[in-house]
This record gives C-alpha cells, sequence and structure tokens, in this order.
C-alpha cells in the first residue's frame, strides 16, 4: 500500500482515492479511527492524507502520533482542512505538506507527486507512475 | 571841587569859619602831614565819637589804629597823585562806644598845598552812610528771599508792559517754558508755546476779561521747549496808567503739571468708579449702625428699593420697612456679626410697595473713623433677583437632569480635564456595588474593571485625556455578585471657549449579551463554513475529476455545463471565504501571518493566476524598481487584496480589454497599482466604496454580483499591516486602486 486517505466523510475519501487511482498510485481509504488502526497495522503507508478535523477523531493527534513513533515517523503526513489558519498548524505539529479544501485536484496530484519522489530510500519502489 | 583857605586870612577869620565848620551836617577835620589832627567839626567827633580834647594835636593812626591800613595807602596814594581821593560807601571797621563795627562813610580826602606847592593839610570830608548802606542790604536781602520762595514754590514773576509788550520776568520763567536761564525771552515767543487750543479758549479770553476786571488769570497747557507738555497757572494784576489806560500787568505763573496730572487722574478714577456701579448695577449707601436709619442712598440704591429719588420723600427706615418678613432674623444676625467683624454681608428678600418681592445682596464695612459722630454702616445694594432666578433655575434643570443620569439604567460618569472622574450616576453603584467615595479615589474606578484590562483600560484612557480625543473601550465591569459583563464605554470631551476641556462626560453601555450574540454568530458562521466547505470541496473534486476524465469528449454540452458547475463552485467558495472574513474582522479574530517574502514574485503569480482564469482582459504589468522588493506581510492576506483589485477591475470594466498594473517604491513603501479603464466612480461613492456591503452600480442600474465587502477587507488587511489604500476615479473613465506596504526595514 502506497497511499492511506483519512477522512471522517466517505464521499471525500471516495473522490481523493478516484483521483489518485486515476493517476496510478495505490490508494486506500478510511473513515473512522477503528478502520484507520487496522489499516495501519495490516500494512505500512508511505503517505497518509489526512483532515484535520474529524468527528471523533482528530488529524493533528494522528499525526503527532505518527510522527513521534518512530516505526512510523518515515511516513509522510499530509494535512487537509477546511478552516483558514490550518496551514499554520503543518508546521507546529510536523505534517510534511498542507492541501486546503475545497482544492484543485492538479493541486493535489503535484503535491502528493512531490512528497513520494522528493525521499530518497523510497526511490525504486513499486511507483507506478 | 578844590577847598581853598587863604593863608592870609586864616588866622583873622578863624573863629568865623570854626563856627561854620562846627555847624555843617558832615564831618570835617584836618590832619598835617604828619597825620597830626589840626581841626575837627562837631559832626566829625560825633562820628568818630570823640572829643575836640580827645583829638587834637593827636597822631591820626595813634588815636585810629585800626585804620591805618586802609587809610594810610590812600594818603600815600593821594600825596602821590596829588587827587581828592572819594570814597563811597567806603567800609571801616571802627571800635564805637567799645564796639567794633563796620561803618560805612562817603569819604572825600582832599590834599591841600602851601602857597609853594607843599603839601599842608589832608581835609577829610566824612558823611556817614552806615543806616543808608544797611536798609539797602536789607531791600536787597528781602529781594533775595522773595526770590528764593518764589522758586522753591515753583513760580516765577513777571511784569509785562502792555505798551510794547516788554517782559521781565524771575529765572524761573525761562525753566518753566524749558530754557536756559541766560537765554532772552520775548512775550511773542512765550505765547507760541501755549497749546493753540488753549490760547484760544483760554488765555485771551482770560486776557479780555482782566482788562475789564483787572484780574487776569488761568490754567492752561504749553509744550515746552523740550516738547514736554505742561500745565500752567497764571495770576496777574493790570495796573493803568494816571490816564486810566492800562498800562502794566505784574504777576506770577506756576508749573502746575504734576497737579494737574493727578486731578485728571483722580477724575479718570472717580469716572472709572462711576462707570463700575452703573455697570454693576450698584447702588451706595451709608446707614447709622445704631438707628439703621439712612442718610447717604445714592439714587439707584433708591430705585431698587422701588422708589423715585426725584419726586418722592424717603422714610428713613426704608431698609426695615421693605425687608421680606422671612429674612428680618437673617439681616438682624449679619448686623451683629458686622459689629464684631466689620464687614456686613446679606442676601434677603425685599417687598416693595407694589407687592412686588426682589432679591437683593448687601455689602458693607462698618466706619468708626475717628471724627465721625456715630458709627456707620457704608455698603452697596445689588438687585439679585434674575440672578436668584437663574441660580433656581439651574438647580431645577441641575436636578433634573441628576435625576435623568440616575435614573436610566446605563452607567454615567463625568471627568475633569486631568481625567480625574468626579461623578458616577446611580446605576454604577447599583450593578457595582461599590462604595461611591471610594470609587472618586485616585484609581479607585479601576476597582470596576477586569484585573486583566485595568492597565490597558487606564492607557486609552490618559491617551484620550492628553490628546483631547474622544475614548472609545471595550471591557469587562464586575457585578455586585463578582461576576464580569462586557460594557462598551465612551467618553467625549467637553470644550469652554477657549478650546480647553472643561470636562469628559462618559457612558458605559451594557454589551455583554449582544458581545455573546455576536460570538454565538460569529461560531455559527465559522461552523457552518466549515461545514458548507465539505460538500464544496466533493462537487469541486469531482466536477474536476469528471473534466478530467471527459474534457476532451464531443459532447459539448456535458464540457460547457463541467465547466459552469466548476465556476460557479469556485464564486460560491469565494463568497464562503469573504463571509467567513467578514465576521473575523467583526470579532477583531482575523489573523495575520507575517513572512519576509517578494512581492515582485506575488504580483507576478498572481497576475498569472488571475491571467488563467479571466481571458478578457490583458493585464500589463510594470516594475518601476530595478531590485527585488521585499516586505513582511502575511502572504496569502497581500495575495486576496490583489486578487480582489484585479478581479473588480476586470469586473467593473467589463468593455475595456485591458488592466494596469504597476509596482514602484516610494518613501519606504512598496505601491502596487491596478489601473482599469471601466465604469469609474463619482466623488459620492468615492466615499463608500470602502464600507461594508457597498457595490458600485453601472450605468442602467447595472448591478454587479458580490456581497460588496471585498474592499471592506482589503482596507482592514492594509490597516494591520500599517499599510495604505487609496483610489482615484473618473466616472466612465476608469479607476485606480492603489495600495502601500511599508518595506521590510520599516518593521
Amino acid at each position: 500500500m502506497k497511499i492511506l486517505v483519512v477522512d471522517d466523510n466517505k464521499d471525500i475519501c471516495m473522490l481523493i482515492q478516484s483521483i489518485l487511482l486515476a493517476d496510478g498510485y495505490d490508494v486506500e481509504s478510511c473513515c473512522n479511527p477503528a478502520e484507520y488502526k487496522e489499516k495501519l497495522a495490516k500494512s505500512k503507508p508511505e503517505l497518509i492524507i489526512t483532515d484535520m478535523l474529524m468527528s471523533g477523531f482528530d488529524g493533528r493527534t494522528l499525526t503527532k502520533d505518527l510522527k513521534r513513533n518512530a516505526k512510523t515517523a518515515d511516513i509522510k503526513v499530509m494535512l487537509m482542512s477546511a478552516h483558514p489558519d490550518a496551514m499554520q498548524i503543518c508546521d507546529e505539529i510536523g505534517a510534511d505538506a498542507f492541501l486546503g479544501k475545497p482544492f484543485e485536484i492538479d493541486d493535489l496530484v503535484e503535491k502528493v507527486e512531490t512528497l513520494l519522489t522528493e525521499t530518497p530510500e523510497l526511490n525504486g519502489t513499486e511507483q507506478i507512475k | 571841587m578844590e577847598a581853598n583857605f587863604p593863608h592870609n586870612h586864616l588866622l583873622l577869620k578863624e573863629h568865623v569859619l570854626g563856627n561854620v565848620m562846627q555847624k555843617t551836617p558832615f564831618g570835617f577835620s584836618l590832619v598835617n602831614e604828619d597825620y597830626i589832627f589840626e581841626y575837627a567839626n562837631a559832626a566829625w567827633l560825633d562820628i568818630a565819637q570823640k572829643t575836640s580834647e580827645e583829638v587834637i594835636g593827636k597822631n591820626m593812626f595813634e588815636l585810629f589804629p585800626e585804620t591805618e591800613d586802609q587809610l594810610l595807602s590812600i594818603f600815600d596814594n593821594v600825596k602821590k597823585t596829588k587827587q581828592p581821593f572819594y570814597a563811597p560807601e567806603h567800609s571801616v571797621r571802627l571800635k564805637r562806644g567799645g564796639v567794633m563795627q563796620d561803618v560805612y562813610f562817603n569819604f572825600v580826602y582832599q590834599p591841600i598845598y602851601s602857597d609853594t606847592g607843599d603839601l599842608q593839610y589832608f581835609a577829610t570830608v566824612v558823611v556817614e552812610v552806615t543806616d543808608l548802606v544797611g536798609i539797602r542790604s536789607k531791600i536787597r536781602d528781602e529781594e533775595e528771599r522773595l526770590r528764593l520762595a518764589t522758586e522753591s514754590s515753583h513760580t516765577a514773576t513777571w511784569d509785562l508792559n502792555l505798551k510794547n509788550s516788554e517782559i521781565f520776568h524771575s529765572p524761573y520763567l525761562n525753566k518753566i517754558f524749558g530754557y536756559d536761564e541766560e537765554e532772552k525771552l520775548t512775550h511773542a515767543k512765550l505765547l507760541t508755546h501755549l497749546v493753540d487750543e488753549d490760547r484760544v479758549n483760554i488765555v485771551e479770553k482770560a486776557f479780555k476779561k482782566a482788562l475789564k476786571t483787572g484780574k487776569y488769570q488761568y490754567e492752561a497747557r504749553i509744550v515746552d521747549k523740550n516738547g514736554e507738555l505742561k500745565w500752567i497757572f497764571t495770576n496777574g494784576k493790570i495796573f493803568n496808567d494816571s490816564s486810566g489806560e492800562p498800562r502794566r500787568m505784574v504777576g506770577v505763573m506756576q508749573n502746575i503739571t504734576s497737579r494737574k496730572n493727578n486731578e485728571i487722574l483722580l477724575q479718570k478714577s472717580h469716572h472709572q468708579l462711576n462707570t463700575a456701579l452703573e455697570a454693576t448695577k450698584l447702588g451706595r449707601f451709608d446707614m447709622d449702625y445704631e438707628t439703621q436709619q439712612k442718610y447717604n442712598f445714592s439714587p439707584r440704591s433708591l430705585a431698587i428699593l422701588g422708589y423715585d429719588p426725584e419726586t418722592e420723600t424717603i422714610p428713613s427706615n426704608v431698609f426695615e420697612k421693605h425687608i421680606h418678613p422671612d429674612f428680618a432674623a437673617a439681616r438682624s444676625e449679619a448686623l451683629k456679626r458686622a459689629k464684631e467683624t466689620g464687614d456686613l454681608f446679606y442676601q434677603c428678600k425685599i417687598i416693595l410697595r407694589s407687592g412686588e418681592v426682589k432679591w437683593i445682596e448687601i455689602y458693607g464695612r462698618l466706619m468708626k473713623n475717628v471724627g465721625e459722630p456715630r458709627p456707620y454702616i457704608s455698603g452697596t445694594i445689588r438687585d439679585i433677583t434674575t440672578l436668584k432666578e437663574y441660580e433656581k433655575n439651574i438647580k431645577e434643570s441641575e436636578e433634573k437632569y441628576r435625576f435623568l443620569a440616575d435614573a436610566i439604567p446605563q452607567i454615567v460618569w463625568l471627568a475633569e480635564s486631568d481625567g480625574s472622574l468626579t461623578y458616577f450616576n446611580q446605576a454604577t453603584m447599583d450593578y457595582s456595588g461599590l462604595n461611591y467615595k471610594k470609587m472618586l479615589e485616585v484609581d479607585g474606578w479601576l476597582d470596576l474593571i477586569h484585573p486583566d484590562e485595568r492597565w490597558e483600560n487606564k492607557r486609552r484612557w490618559l491617551q484620550s485625556v492628553s490628546q483631547k480625543i474622544p475614548y472609545f473601550n471595550e471591557h469587562r465591569f464586575r457585578n455586585k455578585n463578582g461576576e464580569y459583563r462586557w460594557f462598551l464605554s465612551r467618553a467625549i470631551p467637553h470644550f469652554d471657549e477657549y478650546g480647553n476641556v472643561d470636562k469628559w462626560v462618559g457612558t458605559s453601555t451594557d454589551i455583554d449579551d449582544m458581545k455573546k450574540q455576536d460570538q454565538h454568530k460569529s461560531d455559527f458562521i465559522k461552523i457552518a463554513n466549515h461545514e458548507l466547505k465539505t460538500p464544496v470541496t466533493t462537487i469541486k473534486g469531482y466536477v474536476q475529476l469528471l473534466k478530467k476524465m471527459r474534457g476532451d469528449s464531443e459532447d459539448k454540452f456535458l464540457v460547457n455545463t463541467l465547466n459552469t458547475i466548476e465556476n460557479q463552485i469556485n464564486k460560491l467558495n469565494g463568497l464562503m471565504g469573504d463571509l467567513l472574513d467578514i465576521s473575523r474582522i467583526e470579532s477583531g479574530q482575523l489573523p495575520l501571518h507575517k513572512n519576509v517574502f517578494s512581492l515582485v514574485k506575488l504580483v507576478t503569480e498572481t497576475i498569472e493566476d488571475i491571467k488563467a482564469a479571466h481571458s478578457t482582459h490583458k493585464i500589463n504589468f510594470e516594475l518601476q524598481h530595478i531590485s527585488d522588493i521585499e516586505v513582511l506581510a502575511d502572504k496569502h492576506r497581500i495575495n486576496q487584496v490583489l486578487n480582489n483589485l484585479l478581479t473588480n477591475a476586470i469586473k467593473y470594466s467589463p468593455n475595456a480589454t485591458k488592466v494596469d498594473v504597476e509596482l514602484l517604491v516610494e518613501d519606504n513603501y512598496a505601491v502596487v497599482s491596478v489601473r482599469d479603464y471601466g465604469i469609474g466612480m463619482d466623488a459620492e461613492e468615492l466615499t463608500k466604496i470602502f464600507e461594508r456591503f457597498y457595490r458600485v452600480s453601472g450605468k442602467d442600474e447595472v448591478t454587479f454580483p458580490g456581497f460588496g465587502i471585498g474592499l471592506f477587507i482589503v482596507k482592514d488587511i492594509m490597516d494591520r499591516h500599517n499599510g495604505k489604500i487609496w483610489v482615484e476615479s473618473e466616472k466612465n473613465k476608469g479607476s485606480k486602486f492603489c495600495f502601500a506596504l511599508p518595506l521590510k526595514e520599516k518593521f
């Protein structure tokens, strides 16, 4: 698994999944904490795209937990939010990229591509594109 | 005259001559060349107070040794010159009757020669003139005394010949007219010094009168030789000649300048006093302290008491007669006090004969002068009826306003020009439960305010006070239950006629409920915005995905529809952003995230984005600066500002094809201007465009879409960057919007 999309809104999960699938990425999604934990335990993704404010679920805590854990610290995190000031929070919690909602799909694709190509050790892995 | 005594007949006629000589009224003596007396007549002996026996045959200088010094040289001289010696009023010191005296003689020393030409005798003829000399010297003394007297009393004497205008005068006259004593004065010259007006009106008239009455008297002004204005007083008398014609005029003249000036001063101060009495409508009175009878009341004081002083007789106990019974006791008390302190003061009502009631004010002083038969009160009386009515009105009005201030639920307060608080209405106490007196102490009112806001509150208040500008503040006040509520305080300075603050009037309004509602509204908009963005994100995303997948389809309808949906969803997103911004601006919660960035790059990128979305207009960018321009600002917000101006420029110039953008540096500011060639605005519209919910209308009331809040947000963003925004515009020609940001160094 390459990319895991986390959003409490199923439609958003579907949308992002569709966009990235169309670009040839291996994408999975989840829309609640239990599902997320399950998917994460099953296989380690290279990139997690997560919404910031979700019902019963906080993208910030998620990010911090990932970055604090040595086993998961190398997973890239892209934070999404409709909140106008969310971009500033990114740096504070150690997220790697930010995507404001609503977004341009080209913008999403470009950011994902950048995140997945800039890390040297990930080069040569099963990138379809 | 030479006396000649023929020698031959001397003896014959000795006794005849002797008799004659003895009886002549002048002294006559003969001394021979050895100064031995050979003859002395009775008159001579009388002068010398000697007897014949004591003198005849004696040496002159042995007899009168005291005269040797004086006379010997004279005789020698007579011998030598053979000329007689005349000595009129010759002073000789003589011992007479044992007393040394200054005696004056008219002397003639006549040498008598023998036939052979030898000196035979000195004949001395002597007439005593001591008395005559004494009288003359007395006259001289008298004259000197008179002169001194006249001069020390600043009096000159003069004597004018009326026939030829020749004038004799004492030297002091020169002084009066400013001349040196030796300068010669003529009557004509003196007349030129008179002030023209006085010469015509006073002096010439006085002279005419003098010709009739014989008495000449006037006071007039002169300008002396040195240009000094002086007052002179002249008093003279005319003397007629034997035919009754005026011949001369004799008199004195005094310099009365200082007296006259004092008189004028006195007149002036008297006039001033009268004017003051007149202006203040004060009446004057003198009143017997014991009997309280009036004896010297000015007409005005009588008029105040309701009398006509010209036609009426005034009762002597005029005060007692008219005093309002309610004030009789107070008046007695005041009079009693005057006896102790010397000062009398009271205000009371009086009832006039007409029944009219007036208020009067009495000020007086108890006079106990030596020489006055009885103590009396000298004072003033003033009609203060209107003043009292005015006071009453003011008091009533003050009570009314105080009641009003206490009745309203708002907190009302007053402060002095220095910012110290001097009044709080009842609502303040009711709300806070604080002690009124403690509130008025220095900074006592700070107790009312939330501790977090006290310092800021004091700072703002003192700033307003020092700059004399209205005070606005939102802060929390503690109520008597210890809970805090939000209040909006406003204070406005009240200026006196000289532009100084004489007081501050402040109000504090409870805005807690409003504030909470506002917060709810703001929270609601935030939540609504967030919630709305999820469906917007989904729609926008799927539309784009669809376009990506089906954008090259032959189905034009599908492509157009997808484009329209995307455009509209972008607009919807923009409007939602504006709505959120305005809500955050209103609640003061619009955060700025400042970073240093290149404005050149930002402008270039923004123009590119706009170009991509709007193909109707060509956007020209001109950079008027060589190097890069860096600013410390919220990049996202500055992008929003420029974006707004560019979309406006396109939106409001539907018939134009270009927009000009310029970037330059001016006075430490980076200035960006956006010029369009659209509908433009008139002066009235220009004043409103930065207001909320204002939209410019085009021709025929064509309206342009939008909330009308874009420029309001833009202005707020610029304000919060210490920047500026302005606009130049002309109806139907277009507009030029400019904004300026301080360069990086300025932060």
